[in-house]
């Protein structure tokens, strides 16, 4: 019968041997061949590296977002003052269970397919300006081109937190509950993004309270608010089974 | 260093992306051959990734974790080799090891067989959680984070990787034994 520790020692020895080093030519025909690929600019993009356009914004959001998530359904919770981006859930006043030893956060989370009216109803209803929306070239006709609308959808492991946009998948981070009511989130060990959360029955009501990641610009950070508005408070969050 | 060749890379500027390839490129290489058992087809692997890495950089949001990105990639493309691969399946005639005295001289020339012919069964995600744990001594956590799946999954596939790996050696111990014992 091997044993774990010879079993261990038995494979650490095999992978010491084997190649270590990369032929030049390898390396070489990589980048020739990156002469000519041009570098892919997803949706969800690092907004402070990207160029800035409504819809890459929307991405952006949704990353960043991982985020306000399900704001739809604390619009809808009696009594709330949903106020625009940043708004925190009173902890005093959210309806979240008390902490279990299981973090109900795990699991997969979805809002149906969007239209761009209740996107337009959403926005109006967190109290943004006409005068802002112009600014950031909401077109509340089109929607930035989410007219046809796009079904979100988080998944939450133990550590790691999955979004996706109209079933694909769009960014994977990190994340850690700190009580019942909040979680931070963030690309690595870094969680920079904390967020305030409920959840009633299977829905899920998240609320981006601080973003400590540096943004470029004024204009940069109201598109994104816009667009995590948008996309995390134009439906509700349903659990998945 | 990195991060800024990271940022700079992102913004398109490929020289600062080749001298991360060049960097970067050996480590890759040694993860691929391990996992791949097959110098050629590590190498594509690898220059699968170095691409991929440069046309899918700007989605990286946080530069410092370029490492364990490119890693991620790499085990991709390292997948991707063996679905093509017929080397995967258990029909694999290892050749024998001419004991070069190499750096595994305390493992025995049987025991190097039976790994190696027991870690060519195994599929490639098992392979690549036993070369991240015992040849970058990453634990069950940190390659879930590094490859972006969860934990559990990570300890899952260890434990068949270890339990496959155990079996294959002592099923080579028992062949052996019974084609010594027929011989007699």
């Amino acid at each position: 019968m091997t044993t774990q520790h010879e079993l261990d020692r038995m494979l650490g020895d095999f992978f010491l041997d084997g190649t270590d080093e990369l032929a030049d030519r390898v390396l070489d025909a990589a980048l020739d061949q990156i002469e000519d690929t041009t570098q892919r600019r997803p949706m969800w993009a690092p907004r402070r590296f990207s160029p800035m356009n409504l819809p890459l914004r929307f991405g952006m959001a949704a990353v960043i977002a991982i985020i306000a998530v399900g704001g739809a359904l604390y619009v809808f919770r009696p009594g709330s003052s949903v106020g625009g981006p940043g708004s925190s859930v009173p902890a005093s006043s959210a309806p979240t269970p008390a902490p279990t030893a299981q973090n109900p956060l795990i699991g997969t989370w979805t809002t149906g397919p969007t239209t761009c009216a209740q996107q337009n109803a959403a926005l109006a209803k967190a109290g943004f300006t006409a005068a802002q929306l112009q600014s950031d070239g909401w077109d509340a006709a089109t929607c930035a081109g989410m007219k046809h609308g796009s079904a979100f959808r988080l998944q939450f492991t133990n550590t790691l937190l999955v979004f996706y946009q109209d079933g694909v998948a769009g960014w994977t981070g990190t994340y850690q509950a700190v009580d019942g009511q909040t979680f931070k989130a963030g690309d690595s060990s870094t969680l920079y993004i904390t967020y305030h959360y409920a959840i009633v029955g299977d829905q899920l009501t998240i609320d981006m309270v601080a973003d400590t990641l540096p943004t470029a610009s004024g204009g940069e950070q109201l598109g994104e608010d816009i667009a995590q508005t948008v996309i995390y408070e134009t439906a509700t969050f349903t659990r998945q089974p | 260093m990195d991060r800024d060749l990271v940022e700079q890379a992102q913004r398109g500027d490929r020289e600062a992306f080749a001298i991360l390839a060049r960097s970067h490129g050996d480590r890759l290489m040694a993860i691929a051959q391990r996992i791949l058992r097959d110098v050629g087809r590590a190498e594509d692997a690898v220059q699968q990734t170095l691409v991929i890495a440069w046309r899918e950089l700007p989605s990286l949001r946080d530069p410092d974790r370029f490492d364990a990105w490119l890693q991620r990639l790499l085990v991709n493309a390292s997948y991707g080799e063996a679905r093509r691969s017929r080397a995967w399946n258990a029909h694999i005639r290892v050749l024998p090891v001419d004991g070069q005295g190499g750096p595994d001289e305390s493992l025995s020339l049987d025991n190097r067989d039976r790994l190696e012919r027991g870690f060519r069964r195994l599929p490639p995600d098992q392979r690549a959680m036993l070369v991240f744990t015992h040849y970058l001594g990453l634990s069950p956590t940190e390659i879930a984070e590094r490859l972006g799946i969860p934990v559990g999954t990570a300890n899952s596939r260890l434990h068949y990787a270890h339990r496959a790996m155990r079996a294959a050696i002592e099923a080579d111990e028992r062949t052996v034994t019974v084609a010594r014992g027929g011989s007699r």
